[in-house]
């Protein structure tokens, strides 16, 4: 192996095994334990696209999905149609009892 | 000597400074390659297949009949060239008998105070509705931990949540049992746990420091990032109150020191400048990054330009990584201190990480579930704390894991680094525990060549880093 010098502890352990022929020994080291390489990601949903785990409870997130208008959740649009319909409930985790259905008015 | 062929996806070779390095690909050993060697794989690389007829034509009498001979023996023994019509070696599956755990996390609480926006925990909920851990299932939990680790001097306890400080009073039973415990059959327990910060008290702190708690901060830096998701339940950025306790922690805290975990979203890219301010202005140990990319819901994902201009930051940082190495300083970044440590030591994994084997998770009622991932999710858990491990189905699980030859992993020339990548990673983008992060595996190989050339490149300049700080951070296996 003298055309190869070792660079790295198991290329060490590599070069000194194979003055003995017992390389397969060091091919067969293996690290069970430890960290992945890949980089944690943060958020994620299940394998089906689902979110359950997130904005619980529903209300501490139901400004953050109904005011922008970008959450497909079943409140009032807030943007065209019903812009009052929060207006007594600044913060909904508290005064969410005054958040009331709304329905589509008669078109006569 | 007759016709050999070369076995392309057992060999990578690197240039670094005029260093011409060759990886090893299934041990992960490293060498430098002289001129003989050098030329030889080039000639390979170009004709795929020589014999001794060929070499002697292609170099004259550059180099002498020994030296050609006794570096294709040396490539031999690699595995890096093979007598043509030779079978490939088949991947050989270790069979999974017994789970020789290390640790054991237990999620003391599903309940979190915040509600960071990109969450990954499947059961995660508020602090009113969390499901906490009693302290009967803790106990068993360690007891199983102490029986399957019968051969280990150390054991580790992780506390996780939601928030795990949420649930202090558990932690602190848990620790007075744990302590005394060990010590009685001879072992060393120690004890870690990632928290949002904001429950930290003076006393709390103080508590975790006798107990050599090795801590870790989520924290996504200065105020305008953090607070983009890093939210309380009500919607409010918590950057200003998680400061405050980062400052008082780190002004106290003597026994271990404490690092930062970043969480990288669309928007909240700017690693070198949340390095700084984590290193130096709030003043942490190190920080790691973990870009965000596995959903398919692209409100958060880095989209592949972001995750790109993620890597580029990262490669940044790591330059200064590097120039600090040479100048005897560890400027504290997490990724790359890992890459080296995995490349300075030639860390060959058949699984991508521990879980499973080496490492299993309890969730509230007592199942073992692959990690902390996996809890609350709709994969199987692998048996209870009480009853034991379910060694049949998670060793079925650990031994598909091994052999990924049906994805593309089989001729990846990082395999042995990477195997596979994160299992739950993997999970929440296909369904697929088992199928590799296909989306960054280019940008995975990038970052392990540049891995090599930093630790090349360290080694020619200031080996003795390597000496002082990559290599103690090894955990005792």
């Amino acid at each position: 192996m003298k055309h190869l010098k070792p660079a790295n502890a198991k290329a060490q352990q590599f070069t000194e095994a194979a003055k003995d022929g017992r390389e397969e020994e060091v091919v067969a080291m293996t690290s069970l334990v430890g960290c992945t390489t890949s980089f944690d990601p943060g958020w994620e949903v299940d394998a089906f696209g689902g979110v359950a785990a997130l904005c619980q409870p529903m209300e501490a997130d139901l400004y953050g999905c109904a005011d922008p208008c970008w959450w497909p959740a079943q409140v009032a649009d807030t943007l065209n149609t019903y812009p009052d319909w929060n207006a007594d409930a600044p913060a909904a985790q508290t005064d969410w009892r005054k958040l009331n259905q709304v329905f589509p008015e008669d078109k006569g | 000597m007759g016709m050999l062929t070369l076995v392309p996806h057992n060999v990578h070779d690197v240039s670094v400074d005029g260093h011409r390095m060759l990886v090893h690909v299934p041990t992960t050993s490293l060498f430098e390659m002289d001129d003989v060697s050098a030329s030889v794989l080039e000639l390979f690389r170009q004709q795929g297949m020589a014999s001794a007829e060929t070499m002697r034509t292609a170099f004259g009498d550059r180099f002498t009949p020994e030296d050609l001979a006794d570096c294709v023996d040396g490539f031999k023994r690699l595995d890096i060239l093979r007598d043509a019509g030779a079978p490939d070696t088949p991947i050989t599956v270790t069979e999974v008998e017994d789970i020789p755990l290390s640790t054991i996390i237990l999620n003391v609480n599903t309940g979190c105070n915040l509600s960071c926006t990109y969450c990954y925990k499947e059961d995660l909920t508020s602090p009113a509705k969390g499901e906490r851990m009693d302290f009967d299932t803790a106990k068993d939990s360690f007891e199983l931990l102490l029986r399957q680790a019968k051969d280990r001097d150390r054991v580790n306890v992780v506390f996780f949540g939601g928030e795990p400080l949420s649930n202090l009073p558990l932690i602190r039973q848990v620790v007075e049992y744990a302590e005394p415990r060990a010590a009685e059959v001879g072992k060393t327990v120690d004890f870690s746990l990632t928290t949002n910060a904001t429950l930290l008290t003076e006393a709390t702190v103080d508590w975790l420091d006798a107990h050599k708690f090795a801590l870790t901060v989520s924290m996504d830096g200065p105020k305008a990032l953090h607070d983009v998701n890093r939210r309380t339940v009500g919607g409010k950025g918590t950057y200003d109150l998680v400061a405050k306790k980062v400052r008082m922690l780190l002004s106290r805290y003597r026994s271990r020191p404490v690092g930062a975990r970043v969480t990288l979203t669309k928007g909240v890219t700017d690693v070198i400048g949340i390095h700084d301010h984590l290193k130096y202005d709030l003043g942490f140990f190190e920080v790691g990054f973990g870009p965000a990319t596995s959903g398919p819901l692209s409100t958060f994902n880095l989209g592949d330009a972001e995750l790109q201009a993620v890597f580029d930051a990262m490669k940044t940082l790591g330059e200064r990584y590097v120039q600090g190495a040479l100048e005897g300083r560890n400027i504290g970044f997490s990724n790359m201190h890992q890459l080296l440590t995995d490349i300075a030591a030639g860390t060959r994994k058949t699984v991508p990480c521990g879980a499973g084997l080496g490492m299993l998770a309890v969730d509230k009622g007592g199942d073992l579930h692959l990690c902390h991932r996996f809890v609350g999710s709709d994969q199987p858990t692998y048996g209870n704390v009480r009853q034991g491990i379910d060694v049949k189905s998670l060793g079925a699980f650990i031994e598909e894991a091994q052999d990924r030859s049906n994805y593309d992993c089989r001729t990846c020339r990082i395999r042995s680094v990477c195997a596979g990548g994160c299992y739950h990673e993997s999970y929440a983008r296909s369904g697929d525990p088992h199928a590799p992060v296909l989306h960054y595996c280019d940008l995975m190989r990038d970052w392990v060549d540049f891995g090599i050339a930093a630790y090349v490149r360290i080694m020619q300049g200031n080996p003795s880093f390597i000496r002082t700080h990559v290599e103690p951070r090894r955990l005792p296996q």
